[in-house]
Formats: structure tokens, sequence, C-alpha cells
């Protein structure tokens, strides 16, 4: 097998083939105009023509002409970027009728580099050149005349512009030279759709030269031996660096094709696998959609940036993608089976591509649906109160997930409960995902890398919740070099290292982060309860990886967090989450993965009351829960399947409850028992994708048990996962699935959002476990070029056994606490729209959902049936959820986000009545979740600064000034009434952040 | 940069439909071995004023029945309130209350033993210059884990002046620059220098003790009386009446209390009605909201000294000459109109020192020129 390194560094040689079609141009890296110009000959649509390329003529091409660069592009298809046709081999080509000519190929030296177009009219053949020149000054340019756009009616301030040059040539005494037609002749000029006249030379075949190498670099191609290795950089690779950064051969690799495998090696179709990475720093590229020259024919790199494509014998056209790096398309024939491993090089110019999730095609490949994949510049980008990038918000923003309002951690996807959302660090259960009740999250974005919300079609290797599964990964440290970040807030810092133990093959990542936060509790109002109090967070993340081969490695993880906070004098809280994990993932030599991990997780939570004013009653209460877990996970390609694979099994210790005496006080110490149990599952589930079909599926089967072992009761039902694609059109799919799911470890809580005060339990013998079921579908339909996504999905799931909650409930330290609790049954369902623009100066997306969350009491209690044992609002129904989210870049350096959202207010029960009980007024409530908080409204702004492109600066310093609740909206967090004073009562509404939250956040990356 | 955090609590007055149209809320206790009060009102819509809400009560008949057979029957007293003569209720067997309205509804209470009474191990006070603080320790003997305890404060006090005179409102208008006509000395029985007051608690204090070892606790500091607090200025005493109470009764007392003044923080539980134990025979779906048991309750009294009082001010800081007016004029009814009245001096123009009525006449600030009957003098 012959292993190839394609990069930017491949130059040319042995490989290139003989043949080079009119589509393996540079792919065109679009630029927008800030203002409406733009930098086409006319418009910018492509309109069919004819090329005559490299000695051959091509018909039906889809051409336009860049005027500002003055290269002709062509586009393969709507859904291809356009490529730009080298110049050099393009003698002539037609649009449209109109011929246009480079006069220098065609052996006229004294004309202009360019193209001409070709006109003629009474006299003689004229030649029209058009140049846009892009100006930059001072002062309102509009109006101006030659300016690069025709909008009469655009009234801005124009201080950046095209500025249009046209010229005529035309042939004098045998000589090439410009003239000045007046505008009477001019307007005389027809274009000439036939050979050109008066040209001397013939039209022949030309060959170009291409760059040359540079120095150092072989000229079979391919990158040097050691060139991720531990050693120091040398000269061979500080030359190919050097030159990539002069961008002396940016293109060359563009234009040159690569034999796989050896002639001779059968039919086909042959897997050519490889694996994509960093150029810079080695790091293998996760996510990265390599498709062929159909689109039909697709992957995703893995973990481990490998990936691997049946591709059919004969040339094709490899396309990989990432929504940070350069694009690349790499030209290949293929003739047996072989490697093709790539090296992709940053996006300098990326904040414009700052909010591409999945590449837009993407949801057309993949048969499952409600995958939200998050780029942790997303993360970063989108405002949040105080500037610290926040996962959690970042989640917030997606269509069909909502949050019971500001200040409370945890989210609801599609009409469950915030306990029903598998949240994932490294595999490690997040228990509770939020710092500082909520205003923070848990993940640090500095180490974050992979941010998946699954909230329709779960893979069958997820399970134990059925709303949700929120997987976030952190990624590796750099195996090259040291560096590092850091950040200040106006509440929080972070600071993250990373960099190698053993140069090239193992590396360290290590971040923290700490508040100082105390003064902002004295801020808020003492009815919120954390008046005068104090609070702190801090959590650290380390990662460690060893890359044993390129087909092993071994990847260590820890986090840990604590927060603390006191308020009232005499209450304390404090939680912490520890997760440890270790993965090993192994590489077949088929291509297939296989991936085991085992860890170690624990939540305790722990609170204290009384210490300074009751001295015979102060008590500390603590819960926790720790869990150990074993996955194994192997994935591999079976010709047109993917199939999936494993098992897991998680074992719990959950102490729900143990109350101790403070100090003198005499409440007596006691512990509810231990709960234990084991969650075992064995699951198995594959990706069809029948070749050159329109449909495929994406289907599995989990089957799940779980054993309590006191009282010992066992539970397994089986988990069914099936979901179709059809794609009549490779931008159109339409898609449906459905999926079962269960969940044996319950939040039991009666408050709004999750709080301290809250406990879990575990499925036993009382308390059985929730199962649900979701069926989804939905159209998909990229437009305008893949700019535009637009997205149509309808849901409608069940629950069954959800927890809910009797009046008066005592949920801590209550050894009968099935007693205090009701069995529920649920269904939700929604419509969600989504419009997202993935490209342009302008990126984000817009999304309405229409949905409803309602629950009902199982069973008849009499008058104390949940109202009456009607259908009810769960705590989280919001009908109608609109959400704005968008990126407007003003220059690489500078861009503006804003987030606006707008929701029905919450449910909630209120007073409806009053009355007296002796000398004391009392409040009668409705009937649960019967009436709704104001609705909610929201608009955030920030400014991004990023760094200037300085590879070779030490410190690259970016700064983020935004604000929070711009229009200083008192959006409710909740509606109260008292009868303090027993006069009469007052109804009041609590809002967390009621006025506009101005931040500052700069980051500084060394 | 300047952040402003500002989480704030506005109005908020939500359109609500009443749900209260003929719902009945019932208080009180079935109390052996004394009376029983037992007080019946209407649900009214949220926002009337407790005027509105005392103008019309339910009316019926209400019966406490005993499991042997026995009953009490109510007799109407006022503002909805019925007395049952309990007094001679035995302590054992369970009871129940049963509510016939004269609209044909008829409401029964769960049966219920009676509680005996904890008792108390006790109650006393200690003082600093910070002011006194009210211990209570109990004990709940063989059953009891769950306690409340209603006080009734008293004190003693007095105005910080006697007064030597006294002004005679109305004079003539001829007469009012003359001391002889607008002054007077006041007669012993009209000089209101030493008072009593009271106040009772209107919250239950609630204590379980379930999730202890034993069921008693101690040395529980409830009420704290702040050193400048009048209360203490002389004399103060309090009563309190403690009772048990079941675990339904301790649930729904601190969940109805809670759902009055505790909802709204982050963290609170979101509010919800908790059903009592009375429902309606004619109508299950209906019930009226209260929780009735029968208790027996015990009592016990303190007394605080005054010494730790701590004046904040100086009296006689609040004395001050009547000035003329521009014309020279002592417009001596308009000063007495607006709450001040002679306090030391001679009868003359310019020799009384006045002061806020207050400080010369303790009935001023609410209190009774009598001692309650029980009053222990020093």
């Amino acid at each position: 097998m012959r292993r190839l390194i394609v990069a930017l560094l491949v130059l040319a040689g042995a490989v290139c083939s003989a043949q080079t079609p009119l589509y393996r141009g540079r792919a065109v890296l679009e630029y927008n105009f800030p203002f409406n110009g733009h930098y086409f000959w006319t418009d910018p649509e492509f309109r069919p023509g004819t090329v005559y390329f490299n000695g051959e003529r091509y018909e039906g091409a889809m051409l336009n002409v860049n005027v500002h660069t003055g290269d002709l592009l062509a586009r393969e298809s709507e859904f291809m970027p356009p490529v730009v046709v080298p110049g050099e081999l393009t003698p002539w080509f037609e649009i449209g009728g109109v011929r246009y000519v480079n006069l220098r190929l065609c052996g006229v030296q004294d004309a202009p580099e360019g193209y001409f177009q070709v006109l003629r009219d009474a006299r003689d053949t004229v030649y029209y050149q058009r140049r846009k020149l892009f100006l930059r000054e001072p002062g309102d340019h509009n109006g101006l005349k030659g300016i690069g756009y025709d909008d009469p009616n655009y009234r801005e301030k124009i201080i950046a512009y095209f500025y249009v040059r046209d010229s005529y040539y035309a042939f004098r005494r045998g000589r090439f030279k410009q003239i000045r037609p007046g505008r009477a002749r001019r307007e005389k000029f027809t274009a000439v759709s036939r050979p050109f006249e008066g040209v001397a030379a013939p039209l022949k075949e030309r060959t170009v030269a291409l760059a040359g190498a540079p120095p150092g670099l072989a000229p079979g191609g391919g990158l040097p031996p050691e060139w991720f290795s531990a050693g120091g950089d040398s000269d061979e690779k500080k030359a190919i660096l050097a030159a990539i950064e002069q961008e002396k051969i940016i293109a060359s690799y563009r234009n040159k094709t690569y034999e796989i495998g050896r002639s001779g090696s059968g039919t086909g179709p042959f897997a050519v696998s490889g694996v994509v990475r960093d150029v810079a720093s080695g790091e293998p590229l996760q996510g990265v959609v390599v498709t062929d020259k159909t689109g039909r024919i697709w992957c995703y790199s893995g973990d481990d940036g490998s990936w691997s494509l049946q591709l059919p014998p004969g040339e094709n056209l490899l396309s990989f993608r990432d929504y940070s790096k350069e694009d690349m398309d790499i030209h290949v024939v293929v003739r047996g089976t072989g490697v093709l491993d790539v090296v992709m090089r940053e996006k300098v110019t990326a904040l414009q591509s700052a909010y591409v999730t999945a590449n837009s095609m993407a949801e057309h490949r993949r048969a499952g649906m409600g995958l939200e994949s998050i780029d942790t510049k997303l993360v970063t980008h989108i405002p949040s109160a105080f500037g610290e990038g926040d996962v959690i918000k970042a989640v917030l923003t997606l269509p069909g997930v909502k949050s019971v309002g500001e200040a409370s951690g945890g989210f609801n996807v599609r009409g469950g409960s915030s306990d029903q959302n598998l949240i994932l660090l490294n595999g490690g259960t997040i228990y509770n995902p939020s710092h500082l009740f909520g205003i923070f999250s848990a993940f640090n974005t500095d180490v974050t890398d992979e941010i998946q919300l699954y909230k329709s079609s779960i893979p069958v290797q997820y399970g134990g919740r059925i709303s949700s599964v929120l997987d976030i990964s952190t990624r590796d440290g750099d195996p090259e070099r040291f560096h590092g970040s850091l950040g200040i807030g106006l509440l929080t810092s972070h600071l993250t290292l990373e960099g190698p133990i053993v140069k090239g093959k193992t590396s360290f990542v290590l971040g923290g982060r700490t508040t100082y936060s105390d003064w902002l509790l004295k801020q808020l109002p003492r009815n919120s309860g954390y008046s005068g109090g104090s609070a702190s967070f801090s959590d650290v993340n380390l990662g460690v990886t060893h890359r044993f081969d390129g087909r092993n490695s071994l990847k260590a993880t820890a986090y840990w967090s604590r927060d603390g906070f006191t308020f009232r004098g005499d209450t304390t809280f404090r939680y912490s989450n520890l997760d440890v994990a270790l993965k090993w993932k192994h590489k077949s030599e088929s291509g297939g993965t296989l991936e085991v991990s085992t860890g170690y997780d624990q939540y305790s939570n722990t609170l204290e009351r009384g210490f300074q004013t009751d001295a015979t009653g102060a008590w500390s209460l603590s819960t926790d829960i720790r869990q150990g877990f074993l996955r194994a996970v192997d994935k591999r390609r079976l010709g047109t399947h993917t199939l999936t694979f494993g098992g897991d099994a998680v074992f719990y210790a959950l102490s729900p409850g143990a109350i101790r005496p403070v100090a003198e006080s005499i409440v007596a110490p006691r512990t509810l028992p231990l709960e234990t149990a084991l969650e075992a599952a064995v699951y198995a589930g594959d990706q069809w994708q029948p070749e050159g079909s329109q449909f495929s599926l994406d289907y599995g089967l989990r089957l799940p048990g779980f054993l309590a072992f006191s009282p010992a009761s066992l539970y397994g039902i089986p988990e069914l996962r099936f979901s179709a694609k059809y794609s009549p059109a490779a931008n159109f799919s339409l898609k449906a699935g459905t999926n079962t799911m269960n969940q044996f470890i319950h939040l039991i809580s009666n408050t709004s959002a999750i709080s301290p005060m809250d406990t879990w339990r575990l499925s036993g013998q009382d308390i059985l476990p929730q199962k649900g079921w979701q069926a989804a579908a939905g159209a998909y339909w990229t437009v305008f070029g893949n700019v535009l996504d637009i997205s149509l999905e309808g849901y409608y799931k069940r629950m069954d056994d959800y927890l809910d909650y009797k009046s008066g409930a005592v949920l801590s330290m209550n050894e009968h606490l099935a007693d205090d609790l009701v069995r529920t049954r649920g269904k939700a369902y929604g419509v969600e729209f989504m419009l997202r623009k993935q490209s342009g100066r302008l990126t984000g997306w817009l999304s309405y959902t229409w949905s409803r969350a309602l629950l009902q009491e199982k069973g008849d209690r009499g008058p104390d049936t949940i109202n009456g044992g009607s259908w009810y609002n769960a705590p989280h129904d919001k009908p109608h959820d609109f959400k704005l989210v968008g990126n407007y870049k003003f220059t690489h350096r500078y861009s503006l986000s804003f987030n606006l959202e707008y929701s029905t207010g919450r449910p909630v029960t209120v007073p409806v009545g009053q009355y007296l009980q002796g000398n004391t007024l009392r409040l009668m409530y409705s009937q649960r979740n019967a009436y709704r908080i104001p609705d909610y409204f929201r608009l955030d702004l920030a400014i991004n600064i990023e760094p200037g492109h300085y590879l070779k600066a030490f410190t690259h310093m970016s700064a983020t000034i935004g604000c929070y609740n711009v229009t200083g909206r008192h959006n409710a967090y909740s509606v109260f009434y008292t009868t303090s004073g027993g006069t009469g009562v007052k109804g009041y509404m609590l809002s967390v952040f009621a006025t506009q939250i101005p931040y500052l956040s700069l980051n500084l990356k060394f | 940069m300047l952040l402003l955090v500002q989480g704030c609590i506005y109005p908020f007055k939500a359109d609500i439909e009443s749900e209260s149209a003929g719902r009945i809320a019932v208080s009180g206790d079935i109390l052996i071995g004394e009376t029983t009060r037992i007080a019946l009102s209407y649900v009214y819509p949220l926002g009337s004023t407790v005027g509105e809400m005392r103008k019309e009560y339910p009316k019926g008949t209400l019966v406490i029945e005993h499991d042997s057979g026995a009953s009490w029957k109510g007799t109407y007293q006022y503002h909805g309130i019925y007395t049952f003569d309990t007094s001679s209720a035995p302590a054992s067997g369970r009871y129940r209350l049963k509510i016939s309205l004269n609209d044909g509804r008829e409401f029964l209470s769960d049966w219920a033993g009676a509680h005996q009474a904890p008792v108390i191990t006790d109650f006393y006070y200690s003082g600093n210059s910070d002011g006194v603080s009210l211990y209570l320790s109990l004990d709940g003997a063989d059953s009891l884990w769950n306690f409340r305890w209603d006080y009734t404060e008293t004190w003693e006090y007095h105005s910080d002046f006697i007064p030597s005179l006294f002004f005679v409102p109305g004079v003539p208008e001829a007469d009012r620059n003359n001391p002889e006509k607008i002054y007077r000395e006041p007669a012993p029985e009209e000089i209101k220098h030493t008072c009593w007051n009271s106040y009772t608690s209107v919250e239950p204090c609630l204590q379980s003790v379930e999730g202890q070892s034993d069921n008693y606790f101690k040395d529980n500091r409830f009420r704290v009386i702040n050193s400048s607090d009048l209360r203490i200025s002389s004399r103060y005493s309090m009563l309190i009446t403690v009772s048990g109470v079941s675990s339904g009764a301790m649930a729904y007392l601190k969940h109805l209390a809670a759902m009055s003044n505790e909802t709204g923080t982050l963290f609170a539980p979101t509010p919800s009605e908790m059903r009592g134990n009375i429902g309606c025979v004619s109508d299950p779906s209906e019930v009226a909201l209260g929780y009735v048991e029968a208790v027996c309750r015990t009592t016990k009294r303190i007394y605080v000294p005054g010494s730790f009082y701590r004046r904040n001010y100086d009296p006689d800081l609040l004395l001050f000459y009547p000035e003329p007016d521009e014309d020279g004029f002592y417009n001596f009814e308009q000063i007495f109109m607006l709450g001040d009245a002679p306090a030391t001096g001679e009868p003359s123009l310019t020799g009384v020192r006045w002061a806020p009525k207050r400080c010369t006449d303790c009935t001023a600030l609410g209190g009774v020129t009598k001692a309650p009957d029980w009053w222990e003098e020093k």
C-alpha cells in the first residue's frame, strides 16, 4: 500500500495526473464586500458558458468572472464551491454569448493581464476590460461614479468600496493600444460570439509551469520524515512552514491528482482512508466532513482524525470541510485500497464561520435527526451575562431547548424535565452542570472540543435518560509546543496551559477557572434569598493524551469542580463534581475503531443550617452519588453498512441523605440507606447507506438492564432506535424516526430550577423507571448555494412514570419518599422551524418553536389528585419560543454578535383566593401550573475583537465588549404573593437580571 | 466599568380568575378541657380588604363528635366564631368536626385522637445589653414529636412624664392667652402614667423533632426583644400555650405558612394548594380549607424585669416651650391638636414645657391603665 501525505505542502511530482479536468482549480474563498457591492463583472449569478481550457473545450460550464482578481470562476453545481480556473491554461471562454479572451495567451504581448470582452462596432473589433479596485478612503463616497454597485437607494456612508475601471483597446497600425471611445460609440458596441479578429498569433496549447517547490522538499511529494516527531523543527520543516506562511505554495496541491492503490486491484469499491491533522500542531481533527464528488459517499473524521470511504475506481474529487479550516478539494484516481493522510490549515479568516455548526450538507447525509453540534467558538461568541462563554447558554439558543428562567441550572429538551438529559463530559456524568445557581455552566470553554446535543435520534451507545444527551469532550493538548491562554472577566478568571510531555507523543491540557463573585451577592435583592451572602466556585480540567502509534492512543481526563455559597447568615451550600476517565482508542487495519473507556464520577452535595442561630437544632445534610463505569464501543464499515456495537455498565452507589448534628446540636445523626444498583446495556446499530440510493437507514437496538440491590429489583426494557432518510436531491432531505428510552435515576425536586436542595434517587421497588418514546419527522433544505439551511421538524413524545410531588411533600431525608411523590404520565409535542446561515459576513440562525408539555397524574387520590386528574402544564411548558442568534463580521477582526429571545412565560401556581385563619390572612392557590408568568424577552449584543493575524506574535489578545439584556426588560423569574402585615395580599415579580449588564472579557493567548 | 446587578422585586398583578366562590375555610382546634373556638370564613377573591372579608361569614350548625357518640354543639358568637363547651370532653377517644351549612353543604373532618399536651421542661429568658431572648424547651412525653406553641405578650410601661398640667381645649378665643384658662391641674385618676399592653402571636410556632433520637427539644430561642423595645421597659410577661400536633397537621401548617410568606426566592418550592383534613360529604370534589385536630394544651407564664431596657433617647429632648406666632399669639389649641400636651411647669404662657402626648399619656401607645387580673406585682 502506498501512503500519500497530501497537504498544503505536497507538491509536484510523481503522482500528478496527465489529465487536468476543469474543476480542479483552487476553491474560491468567497469574500463579501462590507456594503452591497460585489467583485463580479456584472452580477454574482453564474451562467452557462464554454471554456477553452488546457487545450480542451468544455461546454456547459457554469461561469463567472472575478474582475477584482481577474480570475475566471467555474462552479460544478449549485452545491459545490466555485473554483478558480487557472488562467495560465485558459486563453478564452464565453458566457452568454459574450467572448472573453486572454490576449497574452494568444500572443498579444502588448496586452495587459486579464480577460477582455470582445466587442465590435461598424469600424473594428474592440477589446473591453473591466477591473474593480478595492479602495478605502475616509469620507462619503456614496454615489461616486464608477462605484462597484448600482443600488440607487443605497444611502449609507461609504468609505470602502469597489472602484470600477473600464478600459477599451483596439489594434492600431499593428499595435495594441488603448482607445477612449465616446459614449455614443460605446453604445454601438455589440458583443461578438465568434472568434475574435486581429490577433496575429494562432491559438495553441500552452504548458504553464506550476510554482516551484520550496527548498527541502523531496521531489516525490509528501511530508518529510518525522514531521510530527518529538525532535525540534528541522531546517526542512522550517522552510516548508515559511513557504506556507508566505502562501507561496497554497494553490499548488489543489492542481494535482493523486493515485490511490495499484492498478489491477480489482473492480472496487476500494477503501480509501487516512487521518486528517492540523498542519501546525499535528493534532487529529475530529468532525471533518469528507465527501466524494457526488456528495453521496461521505463520512466524518473520528476522534483520532481518521476517515474512511468506499470509493469506486477511477477519478474522484475528495472534499474535506471543517468550519475552522481552509476548504480542501483533492483530486484522486482510485485504483485500489489505499491511504491518504491530509493536513489542513487553520482558516485565519475564520470569523465568518464562527457559527458554523455541523456542515450544511451534513444534515442531508445522516439519517438521524435532532443532532446539534456546537463549536466552542460559537459558545464564546454568544453574548452572555458577565461575558463568560457558557456551554449551557449556547445550548439554550437551539430550537427545542428551553430553561425555566435566568440563573437556573439545567435545561429542558422537547418537553422533558432537566433530569431527563444525560450530560456527559469525557464520558463521565455531570449531575449539576451549573455554577453559581446557574449563572455559569460547569464547562470551561477553553478546553472543550466537541459539544453535541442529541434531542431526537439518540445513538444506541447512549442510554439512561429519556429526553436528550449532551455529550461534551475536552480537546487534546498540543503535542508539539507549549502555549496557553488567560482570560479575565468581571466575575471569573480562567487559565489554560497545554503542551507536550513527550514531544509528538504525549501531551497535556490543563484548564482552571475561579471566581470572585461575593460582591455580586451583595447586589442581589434581599427577597432573592442571597443578599448578604458569599459565593465562590472553582473548576479544573486536566487531560493527558498519549499516542502509542498511528492506531492506538490513550487519553486520561479529570474534572473537578466545587461550589460553595452562604446566605442568610446560617445556611451554607456546597456541592462538587469529580469525574476521572481513561479512554483507549484503537483503529483497526480495516478502518474500524474500538474505544474502551472507564471512569469514576462523584457528585456531592452538603447543606448546613442553623449553626449560628439554633444551638440545639443545627444540622448538616449530605447527599452524594458515586458511580463507576465501563464502556466499549466498536464501529466498523461493512460495505454500505456502518456498524456500531458494544456495551456499557454503570455501578451506582447513591447516598440519598445523611444528617448530622453540628457542634452542640442534639439533632440525631441519621443516614438513609445507601442505594446501590448496576445499570448495564448491550447494543448494536447500523447506518445503512445503499450505494447510489436516495434512501438511508439508521437503526439499532439497545438492551438495558437495571438491577437495584437493596431491596432487589430488576428491570429490563429494550430500547429501539430507528430513523430513515430520503433525499430526492442532494440539498433536500426528508427524515422520520422514533426511539424509546428508559431512565433509572431521578431528580427529586419541587423547585423550578435545579437547586442544591434537590436529591437524586434510583429506581427500585417503589420508584419505577421512567419510560419514554418519541416519534419525529422533518424536512431539511439547503438553498442559495449552501448558504441557507431550512429545517422543519415535528415531534410527539410520551413519558411514563415521571415523578411529580404531592403538595407539602418532604423531599429531604424522607425514608418513605415514594409516599410523597406521584407518578405521572407526560406528553410533549411541537414543531421546530429553523433558518440557518452558515457562511458570509452574516451568520447565525433564526428559530421558532411551538410546543406543549403536559403531565397527568396516574391513579386517583380523590380530591388530592393533581388538578383532578386532568392534564396540566409541565413546569417548563412554554408554547411559543423564538430565537435569533447571529454574528456580523465587519472585518476579519471585528464582529458584532447578537442574541434575541422571546418565549411564553412558564406556568406557575398562583393564589386565586384569600381567607382569614384566625387573624391571619391565608392564600388559596389555583390548580397546579394553571397560570403563567409574563412572557420573556431579551436582547444581548456584543462586539468581538479578535487578535490580529500575526502568526509570529508571541501573544494574541482578544476582547469581547457586550451588554446582556440591552433593553433592560424586567423578565420575571417568578411571581409570588405575600400576606405580610396581615392587611392584604401583595403580588410581586422577581427579576434576576432586571437591567442592562455590560461586560468586558479579555482573553490572552500565548 | 460600572456594573449594576439589579435583581429586583417589582409589584405584580396577574389577571386571575377567582376560583373562590363559596369555598369555606375552618380554623381552630378542638380543645380538650377548655372551651373550643372554631371559626368559619369564606374564601374571597384576591385583593379583598379585611373589611370586605368580615362582612359575611358562613352560617350553619357545627357539632364536635366523639367516637363514643357524645357530641358538642357549637354556639355562634360573632365573626364566624363558634364556641363549644368541651371543658369536660375526655382526653381519650377520637373526635371530628361536623359542619352543616345553611346552603345544604355538609363537611366532616377526619377522625383524630386527642393529642396529649407536651411537657414544658423549661421556659426562661436571658437578657443583656442587646435585649431579651426567650427560650423554650419541650418534651413530647410518650408520643409527641411535633409541637406547636402560641404566645401572648403583656407588658407594663410608663409614660415619660407625669403631667402637672392638662390643657383645656375649646377655650374661647378671648381667653386663649390666659394661662389660668387654658391649663388646669389634673385629678390623680386622670393621670395615665402606667399602662399595660398585649400582643398575641399570629403565626404559630412549630417545631418537629421527628429526625431526632428523642422527642424533645431544648433552648429554642423563639423570641428576641430588642433592648430599646418598650415591652421590656418596666415589666414584661409572656404566656405560652403549648400543644401537640400530628405529622399531617405539622406539614399542613408549615406549608400554609410557607405558601403565604416564603415563596418567591430562587430555590423556593413551587407553590401549591395542600388539602387539609376536612372533606365535603355532599360533594367529594370539594374540600374546606383547614385542619382540625383535638388537642390538650398546657400553658406557662414568665415575667421579665425591666432591667434590660436601654432607652435610645433622652425624653427631656422631647420637651419644648411653645412659641408664639408672628403676631405674638400662642396657638396652644393647634399644638394640642397636633398631638402634643403639657408636661411640666406652672401655668404661664411661657413657663410650661410640652411634649408629645405619648410621653404624658401611656394610653396614646395603645395600652390600658388597668392591669390584667392575673398580673402579679413585683
